[in-house]
């Protein structure tokens, strides 16, 4: 079975293309959407979404949100004393939603359509591909996230539509691409973005501009770091939320048995944003220009992504584009259905003859080469480009290059990604030493062929015609190509990660909440949740279902009812 | 007859001016096929599509097709980019890239932000080619400059190409009251007035007003749609880049409004804003070096100054600091030598020729700047004899001379002989003639040591170490020269056992006819194991990154030549696997 999943920074969520419609899978708890965290206790108990969120706030060492923003990177992090990759994390959320759909529909899902941000890079792109091989998913296709927002968008009535902008601000990323529709043919003529920008950019500046204003004590200080982070990017959150809808609202948290509290107004968040707002321009400007169509020619902006909600970004949107922006797609849901639709596409469902797609390659890749300049000198690291951005997939170019050495037994291709002149300052995404005959400088050429596909990976062919031999190359990053046999080791330390059953899921993940519920709050209302939670565990060790279907009940509408009073 | 040709029979439609019908086409054909499996065929069809798309554009509508047909055949056919797309990628014979994009901006911006650190490459570029570029190019010429300015509309005799669109632009101004000959744009532009051969410096009232007026055009981009503000930032750009120098106060600000940051050293910047970038750059650094605390403050004082530099200037001023600070500027913001006074700058050169004949390559040595270039004219036999003794004497120590280098080595003996210095009046100038034997006979015996075994290769590389320690405790810049030379410049000291060493082992080589000219010269690369790296970090308290870098030539001189010392320095007294395969590489 093939299922379609957005891998967010923020959320995740998971479709399924089924007589003829995409269809979002609800997870455990009846939630569309599931957060994107994961926690993992001591004892190999693991939390996904929502209670790991909850718990969080308890247990800031056990867990990991955001983790898509250091995917194809080293970094890792660590949950209670162990290490985990990002694509570890990815994988555990990829599993949880299959789980998901498996529960659903009766059938184990093996394999997905994945989305990536566009501007994703090729590490990005094949490390977000090695999670789903972790979570026992074969990746058939990665497919840009604003590319499958188009889709839902666009095959809502399956009309022909003149080029319209999706705006996709994501939790951790941004992307924009330009599409249109013609004859059952979606096209993205253009795809620009920025893979550091998202809805978590706006919660540190407000957890940023309202930290001196909350704790002028610094009290903050003491707390440790982790903790610090977890309560500052929650408090962020809530207030950010709140600004949604109110020209005000609370920054606040609790320490041990303090609380702090500030206000902050929609303006002061307005112009403590100012510099990320900024940042939305230029891609937009770039997609516009490299598909040679006006802003004012565009027959739609479509918003997608959750940061889209804010009223920040909505204005500067309407204000760049000089209208108000569509928002008749759900900025959450989106990106799954449309992976989905893609996965019947891939699928070859009837119900998608008529539809097909094509992408871009959003940046420009090719390979680092020396030049002799005017003055006699050699002028090396400067970029030469193969595939230049935003050309169509799949799509293969070769470019020939040669030696400047008299005598040279070999060329080493530097493989870069980015738009920047000297390599520097792009993205290195592999090398490959090919051995050549030796001959006088310039005498020996090498063809370079770049083959990209339509998941935005790419394959590289050298080939030197004195030789006669053609060089394949795996890109070289030790990152990059686990054998098969590594994969299934870490797929086996994965799987000794335990789970709730999915009928206790439920009361899991209301504990957790419970817990976070008692972390928040002081005094009196504080033990009264401590005195709840007693008596839901007590409830839950009589294994008695009635008792604890009336405990939970009982907890659930108290929390809820403190949820609704809450100054948070 | 024109629907058999391209586009029309891979799109299977005949010559139409609808662009529906050609789109209808090319969806029933890409639906036909399978883009995976032929990529090659997708790549045609599109290019099809796309200039059948631009050719129903020309066409008349239907019913008078017949009589313009020709014209379109005429027309459109020997357009070969859209038929043969692939054709184009393929340089055969060119060294790598053609020229870079923008070849009229030769001072291209280098991605580093802000200002340059020591680079290697620059340590040694003749200057006077670069000088004549940049009298021409700094001059605020109006025909040059606005063709600098605005790629999308030259202006062909320096006519100012924005005024018109922009004061129709400016309703807005209207709209608050303010009369559109008022608006901050006209005033503006009319202060930065390209025809008006005024480019003076503004001054401080000017600057001011210049700085409200800016301010105010800013304002009116924040609040408009994104066309305009494109129209606007295409309108600023050329004027600051015509306006410059005088607009030079400006530049900070209106880059950080579009964020012209980000476009500098891209691939496709466009040209006014690279060069803004260039010169913003270059006024930045100027700022920062007239502050008292900057590396190269005391250089950039010293050569500011008017008139010959006197004998005395080493006081005023470090010679590394004055040779970094010209080759700096002359890399990365060659207007800026115009700041400086050219008779101290020549005279500072002029002492110091040997740094001007090296021609240094980041991980290769070339052993060609090494060819001597004395000048023998007037100089007789006897002062020749006189300077290679004395060359063999300092270079392989006493008993060994001449005679017994011509016996060994007759090849090297004819170039230390060849490579003697001589002073005015024919005399010969032993100082000169002994640095510069002892630099070739160092650049050949590291050449050839690294390339040798076991206790030879040793020595080349202990030596290597001495000689790379005692460049560094001289200055950077002589560390600089050192690892990419093989040997250091004259200020540096070396001490007496390492030069006794030297000489003994040079001895050596040379009675086994070893110090030849190299015949292989390439660079190499190895992979450094974690526990070497541990210890150059240990050793030089860079972090991780500034080592990964350094190691890869991409941080300052400073940082590469401490973590070099300290990799060849571990490395040494390491016994692991692909010791020599490093040790080459160092």
């Amino acid at each position: 079975m093939l299922i379609g999943i957005d891998l967010g920074t923020t959320n995740s969520a998971v479709a399924i293309w089924q007589d003829g419609e995409a269809r979002l899978v609800p997870n455990a708890l009846g939630e569309l959407l599931t957060p994107s965290a994961v926690s993992i206790a001591k004892d190999g108990q693991a939390w996904v979404g929502t209670p790991a969120l909850d718990r969080m706030a308890v247990h800031p060492q056990d867990t990991a949100t955001s983790f898509k923003r250091m995917i194809g990177t080293q970094r890792t992090a660590c949950l209670a004393g162990k290490e985990y990759k990002p694509e570890d994390l990815s994988a555990i959320v990829l599993g949880a939603l299959a789980r998901d759909v498996e529960a659903l529909t009766g059938e184990k899902p093996t394999e997905a359509v994945i989305t990536v941000p566009a501007y994703f890079n090729d590490r990005q792109r094949k490390a977000t591909r090695r999670a789903g091989e972790l979570a026992g998913l074969s990746v058939r296709r990665l497919i840009n996230e604003p590319t499958a927002a188009a889709l839902a968008f666009g095959l809502k009535d399956k009309g022909d539509r003149e080029p319209f902008l999706v705006f996709d601000l994501g939790g951790g990323t941004f992307d924009v691409s330009v599409v249109e529709m013609f004859d059952g043919i979606v096209e993205v003529r253009a795809s620009a973005g920025d893979n550091r920008l998202g809805g978590d950019d706006f919660d540190e500046v407000l957890a940023a501009f309202a930290k001196p204003r909350v704790d002028p004590e610094g009290l903050l200080a003491s707390v440790p770091d982790e903790r610090r982070e977890a309560l500052l990017k929650r408090a962020a959150e809530t207030c950010r939320r709140a600004l949604s809808s109110a020209s005000e609202a609370k920054f606040a948290l609790t320490i041990g048995e303090t609380r702090l509290s500030a206000i902050v107004t929609e303006a002061e968040f307005e112009t403590a944003c100012e510099p990320l707002i900024r940042r939305l321009r230029d891609p937009v400007v770039r997609a516009l220009r490299d598909c040679a169509i006006e802003a004012a020619e565009l027959s739609d902006v479509v918003l997608v992504g959750g940061a889209t909600r804010m009223p920040v970004v909505r204005k500067a949107i309407t204000r760049l584009f000089g209208r108000f922006p569509n928002s008749s797609v759900h900025p959450d849901h989106a990106v799954a259905l449309g992976a989905s639709i893609q996965a019947g596409l891939v699928g070859r469902d009837a119900a998608l003859e008529e539809i097909r797609i094509t992408d871009v390659c959003p940046f420009t890749l090719g390979i680092e080469v020396a030049e002799n300049d005017r003055y006699g000198g050699l002028q090396r690291g400067l970029f030469s480009p193969i595939i230049e951005r935003n050309t169509p997939v799949p799509v293969s170019r070769v470019s020939s290059y040669s030696t400047m050495g008299d005598g040279q037994k070999q060329i080493e291709f530097g493989i870069y990604q980015g738009e920047a002149r000297e390599v520097s300052g792009n993205v290195k995404l592999g090398q490959i030493a090919v051995p050549v005959p030796p001959r006088p400088a310039g005498e020996v050429s090498a063809e370079v062929r770049f083959s990209y596909d339509s998941s935005g990976l790419l394959e590289v062919d050298v080939f030197v015609p004195l030789s006669g031999k053609n060089h394949n190359l795996i890109i070289v990053d030790e990152e990059d190509r686990p054998g098969t046999r590594d994969i299934e080791k870490r797929r086996a330390a994965l799987a000794k990660l335990k789970f709730h059953p999915r009928e206790e899921a439920g009361n899991a993940a209301l504990m957790a909440r419970a817990e976070r519920a008692y972390e928040d709050h002081i005094g009196e209302m504080r033990q009264m949740i401590g005195h709840w939670i007693t008596q839901f565990a007590g409830a839950l060790d009589t294994q008695d279902p009635r008792r604890i279907a009336d405990a939970r009940d009982f907890l659930a509408g108290h929390l809820g009812e403190i949820d609704t009073s809450s100054p948070l | 007859m024109s629907s058999r040709g391209f586009p029309w029979a891979l799109l299977g439609i005949a010559a139409t001016s609808d662009a529906r019908a050609v789109r209808s086409a090319y969806a029933a054909r890409i639906k036909a096929m399978d883009l995976d499996s032929d990529v090659e065929g997708y790549a045609q069809l599109r290019s099809a599509r796309d200039a059948a798309l631009r050719l129903a554009r020309t066409m008349p509508p239907p019913g008078t097709e017949q009589a313009a047909e020709p014209d379109l055949e005429h027309d459109w056919q020997p357009v070969p980019e859209t038929v043969a797309p692939q054709a184009q990628q393929d340089l055969p014979e060119s060294v790598a890239t053609p020229e870079p994009l923008a070849p009229q901006w030769p001072h291209g911006a280098p991605t580093l932000a802000g200002e340059w650190q020591a680079d290697p490459a620059l340590s040694a570029r003749p200057a006077e080619p670069q000088g004549d570029e940049l009298l021409g190019r700094v001059s605020p010429e109006p025909a040059a400059s606005s063709q600098t300015a605005n790629r999308e509309a030259p202006a062909p005799g320096g006519a100012y190409p924005f005024a018109v669109p922009l004061l129709d632009g400016f309703e807005n101004a209207a709209a608050v009251g303010q009369k559109s000959e008022q608006s901050p744009f006209t005033l503006l532009a009319t202060m930065l007035d390209v025809d008006a051969p005024d480019l003076s410096p503004m001054d401080d009232d000017e600057e001011a007003r210049a700085r409200t007026l800016l301010a105010e055009v800013l304002e009116t981009v924040h609040m408009s749609d994104i066309s305009r503000q494109g129209e606007v930032e295409t309108w600023l750009a050329g004027l600051l880049a015509n306006a410059w120098p005088r607009s030079a106060p400006l530049l900070e600000d209106a880059a950080a409004a579009f964020e012209w940051e980000r476009e500098w050293g891209k691939i496709d910047a466009r040209p006014a804003i690279e060069y803004l970038g260039a010169r913003l750059r270059g006024y930045r650094f100027e700022r920062k070096v007239q502050q008292k605390d900057h590396r190269y403050h005391k250089a950039w004082a010293e050569l500011a100054r008017p008139g010959k530099a006197g004998p005395l200037r080493h006081l005023r001023a470090n010679g590394a600091d004055v040779r970094g600070l010209l080759a700096g500027i002359r890399k990365h913001f060659p207007e800026l030598e115009e700041r400086l006074d050219a008779q101290r700058i020549t005279s500072w050169e002029s002492g110091n020729s040997w740094v001007t004949g090296t021609i240094v390559l980041a991980g290769l040595i070339i052993l060609g700047f090494l060819v001597s270039l004395g000048d023998s004219r007037g100089s007789g036999p006897d002062a020749r004899a006189q300077a290679l003794a004395a060359t063999v004497a300092d270079v392989f120590g006493l008993p060994h001379d001449a005679e017994w280098l011509r016996q060994h080595q007759p090849e090297l003996a004819a170039k230390l002989a060849d490579s003697a210095q001589f002073t005015p009046d024919g005399k010969a100038d032993l100082t000169a003639s002994m640095k510069r034997g002892l630099d070739i006979v160092r650049g050949r015996a590291y050449l050839v040591g690294r390339h040798l075994d076991g206790e030879d290769f040793e020595t080349t590389m202990r030596l290597r170490l001495a000689l790379l320690k005692a460049a560094q405790a001289d200055s950077i810049l002589a560390c600089h020269i050192m690892m990419t030379s093989a040997s250091p410049p004259p200020t540096t000291l070396v001490p007496l056992e390492v030069r006794g060493t030297e000489r003994a082992f040079y001895a050596s080589l040379a009675s086994r006819g070893l110090l030849k000219v190299p015949d292989k010269l390439e660079g190499s690369s190895a992979s450094v194991p974690g526990v070497l790296v541990a210890e150059v970090i240990a050793a030089t308290k860079l972090s991780k990154q500034e080592v990964g870098l350094a190691m890869q030539g991409k941080s300052s001189d400073a940082h590469r030549c401490a973590a070099t010392v300290a990799l060849l320095e571990a490395t040494l007294d390491w016994k692991g696997e692909g010791r020599q395969a490093i040790l080459q590489t160092l």
